[in-house]
């Protein structure tokens, strides 16, 4: 790829002042408030929302943070199997499978790290788990990090997340946040 | 010749041939389990049942020989319909654990489900339960549910190995593959039995779970192992490699690697030497290259001006293109008569691939040192002279090294030891000045075997550190003292060492094929 190199040009006076910047940013402002009064009920109408006193509900398959759903005894239901590794198109899933000690389970995961800031919340890893291990139903959103390091949420973390109250039923421990766990 | 029709194609084929044969070799694909080329026909699989014109039933292809005048047909209706039936049978009881199965992704019944069947399992009943993770022997782990008892794993024991540790037991459904009590299955070539099985059921216990299959990229390669020079595949991600897998050469390994050779994997990744090593006094701190290759060069210029003896010693996983290159350096620069050679001691060997010089260029080192001109010595006398500090300045250099208690103690006596390695060893910290080596996996140029076959090394990967081959840091070495050899990379050697060396003019490094050539040292 050729480089491009474009001469950095200085403000004018002008442009500098900001203000006639300012003035026109607010006209819009103005515009919009103005037509919210006049024509209420119109299609010109803007719906807004009072965030934050008011928060939108977000629909059933929101794709937010993802969480591991554990077994009954609390143990990841993944098997360390690579499928959602090898889905994701932003390689931010890191596994580091090992053999497990208990004879019913084979493989399960020694490191399973989801990097944050990598994700690009597309949902392949869930669509391609065959297990239904790994779900993006907490509806949390990605929170702000101060460090990169901290943008990579490890296994411990990722199973104690529960899903939304209006998530499905998975056989297991407790998965679901508010509502009543499975079993009592 | 006569010849068989197989679809529509007439072959030629040489009395005794099998269909499968003929076909396999005509590009035309028949779905096999059983059968290899190596072992003898067992036909249990019958998946490679064929359309015989003039024969009342489908014959399995693998077990019928061809005639003349045959007509074959893989792909009719009937035989497609059998194929489906048969894999159908075959996946009756399978687990479907491929999420936890190391096959996955390299599986025959992955793949002929997809190109065979793709229908659902009509099997009704619980499927049956059996054992799993069943440890045969040290290094291979059995899955009773995954096995599709096509015996190959039996045969190659009984066949190739010529020791019969594994056996079926149970009949029917209940079949499996078991050792025997008291016998678990550890002879040295027990890895052969993982290759070999076209499923799941056999899994390495060294490669388990270590890494997915489709993530591994593959390239050829030689076995560092011994000085056989098995033909390998080095199976690496990102620069670690996980496994070494045969790689196909009837002239040498056949399809063959023992278990010994499987397991020098280990030595292009552990304990490597990432950055050059300087030693002073008792400290060894890590140093970037611009200052240790100066710091090494003034050490052997002060040796070589002041016309001191430096002595050398060079292992014997170097390549031919690294030897040419130290004896240049030996001859022209430091005024040396001989080289001593060290390497891995002595092992055993066997009737079937293994040599007991475990060193996999022995040949190739002497052939080039010697036609330099140079003596090629044992490691005791260099040993001898470095205690008794009458060389100025030694080198040490070699790829891989195993741990030598007494050459490290010399090297620490002596005090002025340049050493390029690929691992930190007691050597690399005994050394005045160390330098990062490539590792076999990394390495481009040519051994020579025991058995005289030259063979191309290729790299599986560039070198992620600051390893550098042997031939590089000795050419930077000689620069710092003002000869430009020109020499940069094996390509370059090879062309000067074909003008030098008379044995090596015949077998030009673009001509040696992937499958190798034979070598003599005379250059006959």
């Amino acid at each position: 790829m050729a480089l491009r190199v474009r001469e950095r040009t200085s403000m004018s006076l002008y442009e500098r002042s900001f203000l006639p910047e300012v003035v026109r940013g607010l006209g819009v402002t103005l515009r919009h408030f103005f037509t919210n009064l006049i024509f209420r009920g119109s299609w010109r109408y803007t719906e807004t929302v009072r965030y934050p006193f008011e928060k939108r509900t977000y629909p059933e398959r929101f794709r937010g943070q993802h969480r591991l759903l554990p077994r009954e005894d609390g143990s990841p239901r993944c098997v360390a199997c690579y499928l959602c590794a090898t889905a994701c198109p932003a390689y931010c899933i890191h596994i580091v499978a090992g053999e497990s000690p208990e004879r019913a389970v084979e493989k399960y995961p020694v490191a399973f790290e989801i990097d944050l800031l990598r994700c690009i919340y597309c949902g392949f890893c869930v669509e391609a788990c065959p297990e239904d291990a790994i779900r993006m139903d907490t509806g949390i959103h990605t929170p702000a990090f101060l460090s990169r390091e901290d943008g990579v949420v490890g296994r411990v973390d990722l199973l104690s997340l529960l899903g939304r109250p209006q998530t499905p039923e998975a056989f297991g421990a407790q998965n679901v946040r508010e509502g009543k766990p499975r079993g009592q | 010749m006569p010849t068989v029709t197989i679809d529509g194609q007439r072959l030629e084929f040489a009395p005794g041939q099998s269909i499968i044969e003929v076909a396999t070799k005509a590009g035309i694909e028949i779905p096999y389990y059983c059968w290899h080329a190596k072992l003898s026909v067992a036909a249990n699989c019958r998946m490679c049942l064929v359309e015989v014109e003039k024969a009342p039933k489908l014959v399995p292809s693998c077990q019928t020989p061809c005639a003349d005048g045959m007509v074959v047909r893989t792909t009719s209706e009937k035989v497609k319909e059998t194929q489906r039936s048969v894999h159908e049978f075959l996946l009756l009881n399978h687990p479907v654990d491929c999420p936890i199965c190391d096959q996955a992704g390299e599986c025959k019944l992955q793949n002929y489900y997809m190109t065979v069947q793709l229908t659902k399992s009509p099997m009704r009943e619980p499927r049956l339960k059996k054992h799993k993770r069943e440890e045969l022997g040290p290094y291979v782990i059995y899955d009773a549910e995954r096995c599709i008892m096509c015996t190959r794993c039996v045969r190659f024991m009984e066949e190739v190995a010529k020791e019969r540790q594994l056996g079926v037991f149970q009949r029917g459904n209940h079949a499996e593959i078991g050792t025997f009590p008291g016998q678990p299955l550890d002879h040295p070539y027990s890895l052969n039995v993982v290759d070999l099985c076209p499923v799941g059921a056999l899994t390495s216990s060294v490669f388990r779970f270590k890494q997915r299959v489709w993530y591994l990229t593959r390239s050829p390669s030689i076995c560092s192992g011994c000085a056989k020079g098995c033909n390998i595949h080095i199976d690496q991600r990102s620069s670690i490699v996980y496994r070494l897998l045969p790689r196909d050469n009837d002239a040498v390994n056949q399809c063959w690697l023992c278990d010994e050779g499987r397991l020098t994997y280990t030595r292009a990744n552990d304990a490597r030497l990432t950055e050059p090593l300087m030693r002073e006094a008792e400290a060894v701190e890590p140093l970037p290259v611009k200052k240790a290759l100066p710091a090494a060069a003034a050490l052997l210029q002060s040796a070589v001006q002041a016309k001191q003896p430096v002595a050398l010693a060079l292992s014997l996983s170097a390549t031919c293109e690294e030897a040419f290159v130290v004896g240049k350096l030996a001859r022209e620069l430091c005024g040396a008569t001989s080289v001593a050679l060290f390497g891995y001691a002595e092992g055993v060997a066997d009737a079937l691939l293994k040599k007991a010089d475990k060193n996999p260029n022995r040949a190739g080192v002497t052939a080039v040192l010697g036609g330099l001109g140079l003596t090629v010595t044992e490691l005791a006398p260099f040993l001898k002279a470095l205690n008794q500090k009458q060389p100025a300045v030694a080198l040490v250099l070699g790829h891989e090294l195993t741990e030598s208690e007494v050459l490290a103690k010399a090297m620490r006596a002596h005090g002025n030891v340049l050493h390029v390695a690929a691992t930190r060893t007691a050597l690399a910290e005994a050394a005045r000045v160390s330098f990062p080596s490539v590792s076999f996996a990394e390495a481009d140029g040519t051994w020579i075997s025991g058995d005289g076959r030259m063979q191309r090394l290729m790299p599986a990967f560039a070198p992620t550190s600051e390893a550098r081959p042997i031939h590089t840091w000795v050419a930077e070495l000689a620069q710092a003292l003002g000869v430009t050899w020109m020499l940069g990379t094996p390509a370059t050697i090879r062309a000067e060492m074909e003008r030098v060396l008379p044995a090596f003019a015949a077998a030009k490094i673009t001509h040696v094929a992937p499958q190798g050539q034979p070598f003599t040292p005379d250059g006959a």
